[in-house]
């Protein structure tokens, strides 16, 4: 459901038809990814139109990538830092 | 991981060296590892290097083409001619300087001896000789061919250390270049002015950071997230300037106590890291940083985890948020779950 939302906004019977869902069921589903705060949902009509909310995923992004981001993060700071150094080094025994 | 056996370099004339070694592994493995492609990959070449073979032909005569890539990004095309082939115990080659290529110039034999039949064991002696001395000496100098060899001698046993072990248990290796000596990259892990300025998130510096550099000792540190804080803390095990770090690692609170992960739950409470600092064998001057972690203690659960943490990066976008979508469909009521 969020991989299609992903793609743009939906409303509840899109959603629902990929995976052969009630329109009760699917209704019950986005309630929880509401509660979640990773979908937004507005009425229009008679239609549910749902979009994504990209925040808290970057979140989850994060912590499914989060030892190697981790360490390739504290690499990155530690070559700048390393390079800081040695320019400054350098200026002190010029 | 293991030091039982050490790699002995040994130059028997001005214009050669000996590498020798022994591995607790059958003879017919290390000449497999040493010939087939697949394996040549993952281990040929010093610590961060990697190897992209173009064309081999394993015969007298039949020429290896391949690239290492440098982990300071230089790639290094080599082709070598096989001389002697006899399975399963002399391989030999000759160095072919190709235009365009760096220039090397230098023959190659390796001898592989069954030593022992239970359990396995087999030496490995490699000779390398040069038309002079000073084709040595140059080797040596451009390309830190002498710490490469013991490098590339290191990183066979891992590799066929990991062919006898299980692969549920392999550790998350990350490995970076960085220009700068050996000393000065080890002192920014080892000294607590240092380690405030990087270790720290990139723009916050560490909100709290103690360092007591002793076997048993301790750094510890709290970290700024924009989700949140958290508190870390490694106990040193062993301390070896400047080639080696050891240390656990895990989640802390103010106290210096153990912690769960704050991001989940199933976080091993405790991991190990080894860091390796080694002088980089290619054309430029610098260091190569070697992090192997793995859990401690931890249990099944735990380690597949670790496992799924750093193996996530092939994963994607896309599965993140199918097991997001999957996570929260185990929160649904049973009749809507069925489709999650």
């Amino acid at each position: 459901m969020l991989r299609e939302l992903t793609l743009g906004e939906r409303n509840l019977t899109e959603l629902a038809s990929p995976f052969d869902m009630s329109f009760p069921a699917a209704s019950k589903h986005v309630r929880v990814l509401e509660e979640a705060d990773l979908v937004r949902r507005r009425v229009e009509g008679r239609s549910h139109v749902c979009t994504i909310n990209a925040e808290p995923l970057k979140n989850v992004s994060d912590w499914t990538n989060g030892f190697r981001r981790f360490w390739e993060e504290r690499f990155e700071a530690l070559d700048n830092y390393l390079e800081e150094l040695q320019k400054k080094e350098r200026r002190d025994d010029a | 991981m293991t030091r039982e056996h050490q790699t002995e370099m040994t130059a028997p004339t001005d214009r050669e060296f000996v590498l020798m070694r022994e591995f607790d592994v059958p003879r017919d493995l290390l000449w497999k590892v040493w010939t087939d492609p697949a394996h040549l990959a993952k281990w040929w070449g010093p610590t961060g290097f990697s190897t992209t073979t173009h064309s081999q032909d394993l015969r007298e005569g039949g020429s290896w083409r391949f690239t290492m890539h440098g982990p300071d990004g230089h790639d290094y095309p080599n082709h070598i001619r096989y001389t002697t082939i006899r399975e399963p115990e002399h391989l030999a080659y000759e160095h072919v300087e190709m235009p365009g290529d760096e220039p090397a110039c230098f023959q190659a034999e390796g001898l592989f001896e069954q030593i022992g039949d239970n359990p396995p064991r087999t030496r490995v002696t490699f000779r390398m000789i040069f038309p002079t001395a000073e084709d040595r000496e140059r080797i040596v100098k451009t390309y830190g061919a002498g710490d490469g060899a013991i490098q590339t001698f290191n990183r066979l046993a891992e590799h066929v250390k990991r062919q006898t072990g299980s692969d549920a248990d392999k550790p998350f290796v990350l490995t970076r270049f960085f220009e700068a000596p050996r000393q000065l990259v080890y002192d920014a892990w080892t000294r607590q002015e240092h380690l405030a300025k990087w270790f720290g998130p990139p723009v916050v510096t560490l909100s709290h950071c103690t360092l007591d550099l002793r076997v048993g000792g301790t750094f510890h540190y709290e970290m700024k997230f924009p989700g949140g804080d958290h508190w870390g803390r490694w106990v040193f095990r062993e301390i070896s300037p400047p080639e080696r770090l050891v240390f656990t690692c895990c989640f802390s609170d103010e106290h210096g106590g153990v912690a769960r992960s704050f991001f989940d739950q199933r976080w091993p409470l405790e991991w190990l890291n080894v860091v390796t600092f080694e002088p980089h064998a290619g054309l430029k001057k610098g260091t190569v940083v070697r992090l192997e972690s793995w859990p401690v203690n931890a249990s099944q659960g735990e380690r597949d985890t670790f496992r799924a943490g750093h193996d996530s990066m092939t994963q994607g976008w896309g599965g993140t948020l199918d097991k997001l979508d999957a996570f929260l469909a185990g929160r649904l009521p049973s009749s809507a779950a069925r489709s999650g």
